[in-house]
């Protein structure tokens, strides 16, 4: 079974201006060809919402969500040979949020929820965001983490805030979620991070000396209080990753830190278009054997979404 | 035979200094077990028999100055760094450290520290107070290193940005510093340094702080200039090739310990490009771990070689030992 992870559509009453500067190409259409194209079995389709940090009041958000997972099943209502649908949540952001994903879970039957990985500058491991945490486990549905906005002056041009400035904040996410004990308090948590972590591949091994060496690293800042009992690449690894980079040797490295059950095949594609077959092709150039490729390639994204 | 390129040392006065070791201002105290010292890096090296030791001072520190002392500093790390060097000749080698954005005092610093003192290379920030190595202001820099053809070493202040979420659980270490990193060397290959300035050599810390994974991105973010117009303009257009053209052309060190992702820079930039480190001092305990990092790597036992020293040697222009 050929997955593709990592699909968006967006709401089409969000598409352009005020909320996005140009009309962005995230539309069921686009969707369907590019599922066409690539001959995928199932399309996970998700919404980053991206817009809603130009939203100020919690119904005004509320609302937006809402609209947005209607539209996603009605979009696998269309299509249901295709599409699975996550809902979208902020996992911070109060029970009128809570409720939203709990509906579109048990009406709607969105099979995961995505969440971006900081929203006006709260992370998903603050306290606040327990509540959903414990949601989504009771539903026992994936969460996924993707990017938010992110951007720093630094960032601003050359589309710095998407090559690097999301998958910083991805990261950093990721990051937090693991030294603030997130597994610890929740065990049994599919947590997906797209876009392979955003570099937390890179530096994992920062994160587990930093952890290991408590006392001779004491110029690097306090570990207090510890909330977690094993290195963070122990985390890591509870956690699943999709293959969204478009460097082969970038998911091969995530491969190989995360091993064969916890890697999913993934495009982003809508919204990159021209780059669906690129993203697959990518897949045959990480070394994988039959077995681990069938894993990959869709067997752990089914194994999640309960196909 | 083996080149340890990533160690670090502070003058004496700094590492004795009982002050916050972050930056100056904030973080713990050293209490007088700053790790950064000389007698370190020496012990280290004898212990991990290493043939030629690189010194140089990520100078945390420079961060908490005022700008009225940052030169005075700036030399008197080149000093010091010439007294190791003339005292252990052929064995340990020292690098200055700069700020590019400084000015023509510092430029002036620079040509004394590599042309008088007989500095090795240059250790530049990826960001020092909010400046990164690609502003308009570091154009004389780029210039001049290209004519001192030396390496020019680049490595994350305390922290560049993002602070607020970095403040707990060492993440300004573990995850701060490598993302500066990565968005400085992004930005110089964005903005043309790369281009404007052929002949410099440079060096990234940390395997480049996760340049390598983000590369992908930064590639079609540019060969789609139409077709992604929805990330954002791309103007004035700075550079010829795609991004990956130019990262190839940069240096990697090795200081990541965690085996896929050193394996992953040689995969990104070939093992002619790549260079063992370790950070350590002041990761004293981890530098076996370091090295055998490297000894686990997928590379032929010639590749290898070129990754524990050979590279290294050129960059340096130093006859390698007879041993060798």
């Amino acid at each position: 079974m050929l997955i593709d992870w990592h699909v968006h559509i967006n709401d089409p009453k969000y598409l352009g201006k005020p909320w996005w500067p140009v009309e962005v190409p995230m539309t069921m259409e686009h969707a369907l060809e590019t599922h066409r194209v690539a001959g995928l079995d199932r399309t996970v389709i998700s919404n980053a919402v991206h817009y809603i940090r130009h939203m100020d009041s919690v119904k005004e958000t509320v609302a937006a969500i809402e609209s947005s997972n209607r539209h996603l099943a009605k979009c696998r209502d269309l299509h249901p040979d295709k599409f699975i649908p996550m809902a979208t949540c902020i996992p911070g952001g109060g029970d009128e949020f809570l409720k939203e994903l709990e509906r579109a879970v048990k009406e709607d039957d969105a099979r995961a929820v995505i969440i971006n990985s900081s929203h006006k500058g709260h992370y998903p491991d603050e306290d606040a965001a327990k509540p959903f945490f414990k949601l989504a486990t009771d539903l026992d549905i994936p969460v996924f983490i993707h990017p938010g906005d992110a951007t720093t002056p630094a960032m601003a041009d050359y589309r710095l805030a998407s090559s690097v400035g999301r998958p910083a904040d991805d990261c950093l996410s990721l990051a937090r979620l693991i030294v603030r004990g997130i597994f610890e308090q929740f065990p049994k948590l599919k947590l997906v991070g797209s876009h392979l972590g955003g570099g937390i591949c890179e530096v994992i091994g920062r994160m587990d000396y930093a952890y290991e060496y408590q006392d001779f690293c004491v110029f690097l800042g306090s570990y207090e209080p510890m909330l977690i009992k094993h290195p963070p690449s122990h985390y890591l690894k509870m956690m699943y990753l999709d293959s969204v980079s478009y460097a082969a040797p970038a998911a091969e490295c995530c491969l190989k830190t995360m091993g064969e059950d916890h890697f999913m095949f993934g495009t982003d594609s809508p919204p990159l278009v021209p780059l669906k077959m690129k993203g697959l092709k990518m897949m045959d150039q990480i070394g994988m054997t039959p077995a681990q490729r069938e894993k990959v390639m869709g067997g752990n994204a089914a194994r999640l979404l309960k196909l | 035979m083996i080149i340890e390129w990533h160690t670090h040392v502070y003058p004496p006065e700094e590492a004795a200094a009982d002050i916050a070791a972050w930056d100056g201002k904030t973080g713990p105290s050293w209490a007088g077990q700053c790790p950064m010292t000389i007698e370190n890096v020496v012990a280290a090296h004898e212990r991990c028999a290493i043939d030629v030791t690189v010194f140089s001072n990520a100078a945390h520190y420079m961060r908490g100055k005022a700008a009225a002392d940052e030169l005075k500093a700036i030399q008197r790390w080149s000093d010091y760094a010439a007294e190791i060097q003339g005292r252990r000749k052929g064995v340990f080698y020292g690098f200055a450290t700069m700020l590019p954005c400084g000015g023509p005092p510092f430029i002036k610093e620079t040509e004394r520290a590599i042309r008088e003192l007989g500095l090795k290379g240059i250790l530049i920030h990826s960001s020092h107070k909010g400046h990164y190595p690609d502003d308009d202001e570091a154009r004389p820099f780029w210039e001049l290193v290209q004519d001192l053809g030396v390496p020019v070493f680049i490595h994350p202040p305390h922290v560049g940005f993002g602070e607020e979420r970095l403040k707990e659980y060492r993440l300004a270490s573990s995850v701060g510093r490598p993302a500066d990193l990565c968005l400085a060397l992004s930005r110089m290959i964005v903005r043309g340094i790369l281009e404007d300035f052929p002949r410099a050599t440079i060096v990234a810390s940390h395997g480049g702080g996760g340049i390598c994974e983000v590369i992908g991105r930064m590639n079609y973010a540019y060969e789609l200039q139409e077709e992604c117009y929805f990330l954002g303009s791309y103007a004035p257009m700075k550079i010829k090739h795609e991004p990956g053209h130019y990262l190839k052309r940069m240096y990697f060190d090795t200081v990541t310990y965690h085996p896929p992702a050193a394996q992953l820079v040689v995969d990104t930039v070939g093992p002619d490009h790549v260079l063992y480190g370790s950070d350590a001092p002041p990761l004293t305990s981890l530098k076996p771990r370091a090295i055998k990092l490297v000894e686990g790597l997928r590379v032929s036992e010639q590749d290898r070689e070129k990754i524990f020293w050979r590279n290294a040697a050129k960059l340096l222009k130093i006859d390698p030992p007879v041993a060798a």
